[in-house]
């Protein structure tokens, strides 16, 4: 299929990854090109705010696959190698050192960059974000124990850092401007379930703060100054203030962008030639009805298919229920489904103990849930959001029945879940 | 160290016929395309000096088999991978097994160097090698092993292996450096093979 045809994946992550493989999956038998301004082979995240932190683990321990799978499957790979402009008449990409290579179609995955705060003072030594496996190792060379550091954002990455730094004896404080730890995803009972955990743990909490000024004393960080007055003294910080995707190449090839490349629900941007995967794309969500921008592997992995089977001419839609997992301490936050739109909370189990799960329904449809250390009902849960299935608040509030028990309409048992 | 069951595979003895492979998946019914054995078979080996014929050139080639499993590693990185906790490294015997009632079928496990997790479409989730655990107790061989017409592939205790295969190494061409799963594997390499690191056409 297709054998004469070029292939471009611009991106070395998730989404260049496993679209790579889709795309022999689908039967592509043309050129398979992936290039990433990344010296390494596409590896997992994930670890770099949680494992990465409390122990070496070296690059080869992290590739989501290994050279032979590339070698295998005739993947062509251009590592450390950024592209620099598209262009679109051409259809060329151009990459340092007057590089060009055509294309007959392109997938870009440029996934995101951490977010810089607006604020004086980023540029000292000693602030870190973390986003690739070097600015783990930065972060890693200087966490001691002892040392302050002071995390600003109570998101995942901020909490998952915050637990493996204070586990090595770190002195942490998390920095929040909102009420609650990760407010844009769980339900206040789950974020004050995890706020016990880390106080626990020693980690100190400063909510409903916002960060003015990292304050420097020789070119290094010693404090971080907030707006509500207060001056917290930190050795390093971490800044784990969300990401923004990366569109740059999209945007100035004169692409469809708002806030991230704009992909329709089988990810194709405004150019029928380019395709769009992963963090940096904006996409409309056919089981919500609006236009969503999602930064998780699940995303990246699900689009990255759908974008495979565009690119080889196969209609599927980028339709399944989203997913989402945290790991902290020993706990594994699980979360199902987007909450949008629900009118009802209910909380099974008890809130104090890992296990419990927290439900949003709308009329009685199941929309979303979130779990701790729950895995079996969060995969029903997942089952029960695809298949639109209602449920009985009553039953589902009550921990000691049966889950199965709690549901109205029995709906067709599907596997609904990446399915690739 | 707590007890850790494996592989070992007599590299001279295999001769790359692959009803290993095929006793596995029909113990486990398996569709196409979805094997918890495989067979590599490695081909090396160029134009080397003739020594009876100085300034002539003769090929040298030579392959060899492989038969590869799960090697139950003591680093899995798959159990590392896995988003949702589905694989486990079991504590009695350092089986690591994937739980299909919780797999999400993600595929993050596929970075397994030895290509061990196995996705089963029709199911939707990971399935792989579980050293046929169903076996426990019955003194029976594992499938693969029992089926082995060259008796080239042993299971059990990885102690007790190294014990009674002296020479036998953890790796040998073409599969990844030990060190970044230590996998339980024990292989006695074919004469044509060099444990890691080279190759026999280097030398
Ligand atoms: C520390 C950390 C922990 C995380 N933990 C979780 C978690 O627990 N669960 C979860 O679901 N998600 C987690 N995430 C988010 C997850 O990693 C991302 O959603 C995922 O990586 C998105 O994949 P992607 O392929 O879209 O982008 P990325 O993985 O970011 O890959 C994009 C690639 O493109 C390259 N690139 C960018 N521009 C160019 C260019 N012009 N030319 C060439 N290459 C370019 C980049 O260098 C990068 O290699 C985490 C992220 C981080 C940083």
């Amino acid at each position: 299929m297709n054998s004469n045809e070029t292939y471009v994946l611009v991106g070395g992550g998730y989404a260049a990854s496993r679209a790579a493989d889709c795309l022999r999956l689908e039967g592509f038998e043309g050129r398979i090109l992936i290039i990433s301004e990344e010296e390494h082979l596409p590896y997992s995240r994930p670890p770099l705010c949680k494992k990465g932190l409390l122990e070496e683990i070296g690059i080869e321990r992290l590739p989501l696959r290994h050279a032979d799978f590339y070698a295998r499957n005739n993947i062509e790979l251009m590592l450390g190698k950024p592209v620099k402009t598209v262009d679109r008449t051409a259809r060329r990409v151009k990459l340092a050192g007057e590089i060009s290579i055509d294309y007959d179609k392109m997938l870009l995955a440029t996934g995101g960059r951490p977010r810089r705060l607006p604020i004086p003072g980023g540029d000292l030594k000693g602030v870190h974000v973390i986003r690739n496996y070097e600015d783990m190792t930065d972060l890693r060379s200087e966490l001691k124990p002892g040392a302050r550091l002071v995390i600003i954002g109570a998101g995942y990455i901020g909490l998952e850092s915050a637990a493996a730094a204070t586990s090595m004896g770190v002195d942490v404080t998390v920095v929040e401007l909102s009420t609650r730890l990760m407010s844009r995803v769980v339900a206040p009972v789950t974020s004050e379930f995890f706020a016990r955990k880390h106080l626990d743990h020693g980690v100190k909490l400063m909510l409903h703060r916002t960060a003015q000024s990292f304050e420097g004393k020789d070119g290094r960080v010693v404090s971080v100054r907030l707006q509500e007055g207060e001056k917290v003294s930190a050795d390093l910080v971490l800044v784990a203030a969300g990401n923004v995707p990366e569109f740059r190449l999209a945007a100035d090839a004169g692409l469809e962008c708002e806030g991230g490349i704009v992909v329709d629900d089988r990810c194709r941007t405004s150019d029928p030639l380019i395709f769009a995967a992963g963090d940096c794309t904006r996409h409309p969500s056919v089981r919500y009805g609006r236009r969503i921008q999602l930064e998780s592997v699940d995303n990246a992995l699900e689009q990255a298919r759908v974008a495979a089977a565009a690119m080889c001419g196969r209609r599927d839609r980028h339709a399944h229920v989203p997913w989402f997992w945290s790991d902290q301490y020993d706990l594994k936050l699980q979360v199902v489904g987007l909450s949008d739109g629900f009118d009802e909370i209910v909380v099974r189990g008890d809130p104090d103990q890992p296990g419990f799960s927290v439900w949003y329904l709308r009329g009685q449809e199941v929309l979303c849930m979130e779990t701790v250390n729950n895995p079996l009902e969060f995969m029903q849960a997942g089952r029960w959001i695809g298949a639109h299935a209602k449920v009985d608040a009553r039953i589902l509030r009550d921990a000691t029945t049966h889950l199965d028990d709690a549901v109205i309409n029995k709906p067709r048992h599907e596997s609904v879940l990446a399915r690739v | 160290m707590s007890k850790q069951v494996g592989f070992y595979l007599d590299a001279e003895a295999c001769n790359g016929c692959s009803v290993c492979l095929v006793a596995c998946k029909d113990k486990y019914d398996n569709p196409i395309g979805v094997n918890f054995r495989k067979v590599i078979h490695h081909t090396m080996g160029g134009w080397e000096q003739d020594a009876d014929n100085p300034g002539f050139l003769a090929p040298k080639i030579s392959s060899y088999s492989l038969s590869m499993a799960c090697n139950h590693c003591e680093t899995p990185v798959c159990l590392e991978a896995c988003p949702v906790g589905a694989i486990s490294k079991r504590e009695e015997d350092g089986r690591v097994l994937i739980d299909e009632n919780t797999c999400v079928g993600c595929r993050l496990c596929q970075c397994c160097p030895y290509d061990a997790p196995q996705f089963n479409e029709s199911l939707g989730v990971m399935t792989m090698c579980d050293g046929c655990v169903d076996l426990e107790g019955t003194g029976e061989e594992q499938a693969c092993v029992a089926a082995c017409p060259q008796r080239a592939l042993e299971f059990g205790d990885m102690e007790e292996l190294r014990a009674k295969h002296g020479n036998a190494v953890q790796s040998v061409e073409p599969l990844v450096d030990p060190q970044i799963t230590q996998p339980s594997l024990l292989v006695t390499p074919h004469r044509n093979s060099k444990p890691m690191g080279g190759s026999a056409n280097e030398q």
